[in-house]
């Protein structure tokens, strides 16, 4: 088998190396966005459905019993959205901690979200001993207002 | 003769077979209209919402197109046992694959402008200068298809289950494809054009890795019984 | 019969014995010695099942694509039987990765499923090689398997490269990798203990079903050539 490579095969070995080569230049560049940062989200305009991602602002979040709202600001250090939504987080929602926000701009700096994705932080670390795990923003809430009438 | 110009040989015959027979334009063109009147009752009163489902639309339309052009493409040849013949008489076999995919991804382009002026009508597609930014996406994307289809179509072809294995096995591989072409086409119709350069360069990754893939291991997919 | 003969050796039932035990142990390990996360609290514990599931799941695709090669290039029916069974172990172990992570995102970013670059890719990968197990079914011919099902097994791992390295390319919902990446790993030493001890476990699960699974196809194929249903293996 020690015949010269014919010609389809030198297009096909070049195809799919220009395949891998422009693979990882778009890895490099990293162009493709999944989710639109708050600054980012400032310059589009009102009403596209968009993701947000950004930090949960500490001492942003309310809960409106009344109306079953849920409302807290998300930040990404320079630009913060306030968002309002309907939707209950999970038990790790805190203040702090990332979260995907799906859903659409409804201002100029507020954010009406149809659901909120928790986004974890891949920081991993044990329970000391004596510690329990911290209940989130939204139960703690939930039971001051149990405590309260 | 080398194995281009036994492939644009191959290519030329069965457009002109296709050409003849006019029948995938029809059955293609049929299929979009039909897909895009059902789309337009689903959606109702809302024309935005119609507009922006408008580029995904025309894309699942071709990838149907794509499956039953690139299963006839193949019978043609098939079914005489006219293969066999190209088989034993090429100095090259992978002319077949590459006269196939060039075939067919002549086809597609003209079935995505069948669809597209179809959907200018029926789905109220936005037209403007920034159309034209969608030639380079159709041929790439009807490359991408083609390479990925006419390999496919070989392997789900020699099985017993042709009708099922194909889109079965054509889907996934033509995610990427897929995906990029209808991003890009909502980028350029709807928001950046300059968006789709992104997409464009992914789309045109995939149809290199597969048609370089499709190349080297065509033969062993396509060797008759 | 050579290599048959190794793999024999390998096989016997002790090395199925020692994966068992050491599944066992990680399972104490994992749900009773190790203290749950800070943050997450038990749920975590989901990560040790998740994440060797998916490297093993990639490592069985990868097998096939490697034995699938391998056969285009030797036409040697023993690389045929390696790639069936990597791909049926990668879509246990993929399918595995898939049902834990969706129990884990639930309870984590609220969500059973999300069109995540990663999860979108891993989905995909899990149809391309159920697509590969229903084209070998529908040959009925051993050698025109073989052949269509290795051109399949190597297109099919082309989009692999894609599925590791969206979560860098797209900022995606998923995490970034914990372990393998520049610096020191992000994961405290007990938890991280609990992971690879697990994953030690699990490859060894892993190895021993591969061998089982090619020893099956092997006599399936001695079978069919006693009855005369194919030819003799080669």
């Amino acid at each position: 088998m020690s015949r010269r490579p014919r010609p389809a095969t030198l297009l096909g070995l070049a195809l799919l190396s220009g395949a891998f080569l422009g693979l990882v230049g778009m890895g490099l560049t990293s162009a493709l966005v999944y989710y639109q940062t708050p600054t980012e989200l400032a310059s589009l305009p009102v009403g596209r459905a968009v993701r947000l991602y950004g930090i949960v602002a500490s001492g942003s979040v309310r809960w409106d019993a009344g109306t079953k709202t849920l409302r807290f600001a998300v930040t990404d250090g320079t630009t913060t959205f306030d968002v309002t939504t309907q939707n209950v987080p999970t038990a790790l929602f805190r203040e702090g901690i990332g979260v995907v926000l799906e859903g659409r701009k409804n201002g100029r700096r507020s954010f009406l979200a149809d659901a909120i994705l928790v986004k974890h932080s891949s920081v991993y670390e044990p329970l000391r001993p004596g510690e329990t795990v911290p209940p989130g923003v939204l139960q703690q809430i939930l039971a001051g207002k149990e405590a309260s009438p | 003769m080398n194995v281009f110009a036994d492939a644009a040989l191959l290519a030329a015959k069965d457009l002109r077979a296709e050409l003849r027979s006019r029948g995938a334009l029809v059955a293609a063109g049929t299929l979009g209209a039909v897909a895009f009147v059902v789309a337009a009752m689903a959606a109702g009163p809302d024309r935005a919402q119609l507009r922006q489902l408008a580029p995904a639309l025309t894309w699942l339309a071709l990838l149907y197109a794509a499956i039953a052009m690139a299963d006839r493409l193949d019978l043609v040849d098939r079914r005489d046992d006219a293969f066999s013949a190209l088989w034993l008489a090429l100095e090259d076999r992978r002319a077949i694959y590459l006269g196939k995919v060039l075939a067919l991804a002549v086809v597609l382009l003209v079935l995505q402008g069948v669809l597209f002026g179809l959907a200018v009508v029926l789905l109220d597609l936005p037209l403007s200068g920034e159309a034209l930014w969608l030639a380079p996406v159709a041929v790439v994307a009807a490359l991408g298809a083609a390479a990925t289809s006419v390999l496919v179509v070989a392997l789900a072809g020699a099985s017993g289950q042709r009708t099922l294995l194909m889109p079965l096995l054509l889907l996934p591989l033509m995610v990427p494809v897929l995906l990029a072409a209808v991003e890009s086409t909502g980028a350029i119709l709807v928001s950046a054009p300059a968006a789709a350069l992104q997409w464009l360069a992914l789309s045109a990754a995939q149809a290199a890795l597969f048609a370089g893939l499709g190349v080297l291991v065509y033969e062993h997919a396509a060797t008759p019984e | 019969m050579s290599a048959g003969g190794r793999l024999s050796r390998f096989s016997r039932p002790w090395v199925g014995v020692v994966a068992a035990a050491a599944t066992a142990c990680t399972v104490v390990f994992g749900l009773f010695i190790v203290p749950p996360d800070r943050l997450q609290g038990d749920v975590q514990r989901i990560m040790y099942i998740h994440v060797p599931s998916a490297w093993l799941g990639y490592l069985g695709f990868f097998i096939t694509f490697a034995a699938s090669a391998a056969f285009l290039w030797r036409r040697d029916p023993r690389y045929d039987r390696v790639a069936v069974a990597g791909a049926e172990l990668g879509l246990l172990f993929t399918g595995l990765t898939i049902v834990t992570g969706a129990l884990w995102g639930k309870a984590t970013w609220g969500v059973w499923w999300d069109w995540d670059p990663r999860l979108t890719t891993t989905a995909i990968l899990f149809v391309i090689y159920a697509g590969y197990v229903l084209l070998r079914g529908s040959i009925v011919d051993r050698w025109r398997r073989a052949r269509l099902a290795a051109v399949l097994g190597i297109i099919g791992f082309a989009d692999v490269p894609i599925v590791h390295f969206s979560v860098l390319w797209w900022r995606g919902l998923h995490q970034a990798p914990t372990v393998i990446q520049p610096g020191d790993p992000t994961i405290s030493h007990l938890l991280l203990a609990a992971l690879l001890l697990n994953l030690a476990s699990f490859t060894l699960l892993f190895a021993w079903l591969l061998v089982r699974r090619v020893e099956l196809e092997a006599d399936r194929d001695q079978v069919l050539a006693v009855i005369g249903e194919s030819e003799p293996a080669a």
